[in-house]
């Protein structure tokens, strides 16, 4: 995995350096704009000092940031004991030395994604609706998909990426909405003197629809080569392919749509979210991998190494490889390296034995619901018929009715 | 002329340099293994002390099951008696099939499969039944990365030099694997 | 969540584990496509084109999008709101008791585990 880290690191300075290029050319742009010819040069420090307060939001708020955009709260083990348990047995198979924290958000879409600077303090967050979607082992899958995101140092990439940017598209359209209205007024106090306002104003505007391409090039950065790393290290993790094929599936063909997500937060996600169900044909544009192309490949894994999504990988795509020879060589593709060394194959775990049922899908249901219930103050009204009524904070009226037995219950 | 005397010595300290290297990538790998086996410690800790809370929740509702119920007290009593570390991996396996066979048994009764506090019981186990496979795999490879270093060239040179000797694997023999029934969470 | 009809806050009913949620003013009930699934487990949901008709258009409460008429139940005879995006089922207030009733006339028009747990959950109440 330390090729992909350092390749990682790589991208990460370039993608730093490239944002701060266009923050000091759109800085130069606005500083001449209002300022007049020479207010180029307190412009670019003024984009220099902007930058820099970016970076290092991005470095300590990032994590924060993506998760309070994408609407997550944290939870304990109490909350939701399956999903926290999935997460433990996740990161002892990825040997992080830290547990992830873990967050939930209120969406019926099922997706996640994972967070953070890196694995001694990432975060894991999931959606209600992936909780209510897909069984255990399924869930396993796309917290091994994204432990391996957080292993192989994706987040930080993505947390760089979101950050940067959100706030290049937010200065853009803050320097686009004030040359509507101070750039008109500079024009008129200078009567009509052609200084060259209107070339910077022809460049200021190049820059405005720069700025969405960059996220464009961002969509890039982040790699569809990754997103089949995560899948193959996280079916090495679980030694169970059809865990994440069976939910990368359900996943796709769920209907609805993620409310939080926005085209810088996309890429993080494990199913790009901003695409709906029957229009995942992937294009040279596309943050992810298509789908079923992710799903085959894991299907025809002969066993849950990385070798064996290596050898399926070239066999669906016809292509070139995917892992770098350095993983290779390393850690789970355990029969080779141990014919070279002269040692018996050892038995690396098979799918642990697992020693009896999850909750019911409808229990897990009602345990992701209660917790939110719980968080936004819900009024818990037991009726006698066996229902249970919950009267959300805001009710307007004094009672509640129970529609099985129709007892009306007095909430004053 | 001074030449002549300077690449021997550049040589050494190259090599001595790169020697330190392998030492260090050495002992990275030994800490590294004993970090993971930490980790399948303290979840097998974790179930031999949920098993006391396990046998009393399922006592009442098994009247009938004395035998699968002693197996797994036994079970117990020999991981905490096994003395070197293979005859404790070996007490272990014991332990995972007995709980399996309980679990399979406690189908048979939907008034403590009904219980919460079983149910609570049953997932905490089944997690730590998980989790042990996981910090057991994850231990495995960094066995495997260690024995590697140790046994390939050239890293057994300095590894015979300084006394790394191959780490053991944890093992599961197959056929306590097989007796162990495959309850599934679906 | 608010009712798409009277825009107040619904109240959540929950019943052998499956949850509906309900205004208070109009008696609308909301079936979520996730709980829907949940009732459901592996079989199909329910499908039907959208209706013509010239009942005023209500918007999804979950996503906002302008929902499509649909007939549903045995004969098609109740008219009920789906999400274009899958967000779920909307009842108005009434709809609900005649789908009930036509199914206990007609037998299985829906999914047998729906149509016993709407019996459930609405008993008919005498007239209505």
């Amino acid at each position: 995995m330390w090729e992909q880290i350092a390749a990682n690191r790589r991208k990460s300075i370039l993608l730093v350096m490239s944002a701060a290029l266009l923050l000091g050319a759109l800085g130069w742009a606005l500083g001449v704009n209002f300022m007049g010819r020479n207010g180029g040069v307190p412009g670019v420090m003024l984009a220099l000092v902007v930058w820099l307060v970016m970076t290092l939001t991005a470095w300590y708020q990032g994590d924060n940031i993506m998760l309070s955009v994408a609407g997550a709260h944290r939870v304990q083990k109490e909350d939701l004991p399956q999903l926290f348990n999935v997460v433990e047995e996740m990161t002892l198979a990825a040997g992080l030395p830290k547990m992830p924290a873990v967050y939930v958000i209120d969406d019926p879409a099922p997706n996640a994604f994972a967070t953070g600077r890196r694995a001694e303090n990432a975060a894991i967050a999931v959606t209600s609706g992936l909780l209510k979607t897909l069984d255990r082992d399924e869930l396993q899958g796309v917290v091994a998909h994204e432990m391996a995101h957080i292993r192989n140092r994706d987040i930080q990439l993505m947390l760089f990426a979101g950050v940067l940017a959100g706030a290049i598209v937010i200065l853009a359209e803050g320097g686009l909405r004030g040359m509507w209205l101070g750039g008109g007024r500079s024009r008129s106090r200078r009567d009509g003197g052609s200084d060259g306002s209107g070339i910077v104003a022809i460049l200021a505007v190049v820059l405005m629809i720069l700025a969405p391409i960059l996220a464009q090039l961002i969509y890039f950065a982040v790699s569809r080569k990754r997103e089949y790393l995560a899948d193959a290290s996280g079916a090495s993790f679980t030694r169970y392919p059809e865990g994440l094929a069976s939910a990368l599936e359900k996943i796709s063909r769920a209907p609805q749509r993620l409310g939080g997500a926005t085209s810088a937060t996309a890429p993080m996600y494990i199913i790009n979210p901003l695409k709906r169900a029957g229009e995942m044909a992937a294009n040279a544009t596309s943050t992810h991998p298509p789908i079923d192309e992710r799903v085959r490949i894991l299907r025809s894994m002969a066993g849950g190494g990385l070798a064996d999504y290596e050898r399926s990988y070239r066999e669906v795509t016809k292509g070139g490889g995917v892992i770098p020879k350095s993983a290779l060589q390393g850690e789970p593709a355990v029969a080779a390296a141990a014919a070279q060394a002269g040692q018996p194959a050892p038995q690396v775990a098979p799918a642990p034995v697992a020693a009896g049922p999850a909750p019911s899908a409808r229990e897990s249901a009602r345990q992701v619901d209660d917790f939110f219930y719980r968080k936004d103050g819900y009024r818990k009204v037991d009726c006698a018929c066996g229902t249970t009524l919950r009267i959300p904070p805001d009710f307007a009226t004094p009672a509640a009715k129970c529609p099985r037995c129709g007892t009306l219950h007095d909430l004053r | 002329m001074a030449a002549l005397f300077l690449l021997p010595l550049v040589l050494a300290v190259v090599a001595v340099m790169w020697g330190v290297g392998i030492y260090n990538g050495l002992v990275a790998a030994r800490n590294r293994v004993k970090e993971a086996w930490a980790q399948v410690d303290v979840q097998l800790k974790r179930r031999f002390d949920l098993i006391p809370n396990l046998i009393e929740t399922v006592k009442g509702y098994m009247q009938h099951e004395r035998g699968t119920l002693e197996a797994v007290t036994q079970a117990r009593a020999a991981v905490a008696g096994a003395g070197t570390q293979a005859q404790r991996v070996e007490a272990e396996a014991g332990l995972t099939s007995a709980l399996g066979r309980l679990f399979a048994v406690s189908e048979a009764y939907p008034d403590l499969k009904a219980s919460t506090n079983f149910a609570s019981l049953q997932e905490e186990l089944a997690s730590t039944e998980n989790k042990i496979g996981f910090a057991r795999q994850f231990y495995n490879e960094t066995v495997m990365n260690m024995n590697n270093r140790v046994q390939m060239f050239p890293g057994n040179i300095i590894a015979g030099m300084f006394h790394f000797a191959p780490e053991t694997f944890f093992e599961v023999k197959d056929e306590v694997q097989r007796e162990a029934p495959k309850v599934s969470f679906n | 969540m608010k009712c798409p009809a009277c825009r107040v806050p619904m109240y959540v009913v929950e019943y052998q584990q499956i949850e509906l949620d309900l205004c208070g003013a109009c008696e609308g009930v909301w079936f979520d496509s996730g709980e829907l699934a949940l009732l459901l487990g592996d079989q199909r949901p329910l499908d039907a084109a959208p209706a013509p008709t010239d009942e005023a258009t209500r918007s999804c409460p979950l996503c906002d999008k302008p929902m499509d008429k649909v007939n549903i139940g045995p004969g098609r005879r109740v008219l009920v709101d789906r999400c274009p995006r899958g967000c779920g089922l909307w009842f108005d207030g009434a709809e609900v008791a005649a789908l009930v009733a036509d199914l206990d006339a007609a037998g299985w028009g829906l999914p047998a585990a729906v149509h016993g747990f709407l019996r459930e959950m609405f008993p008919a109440k005498g007239g209505k």
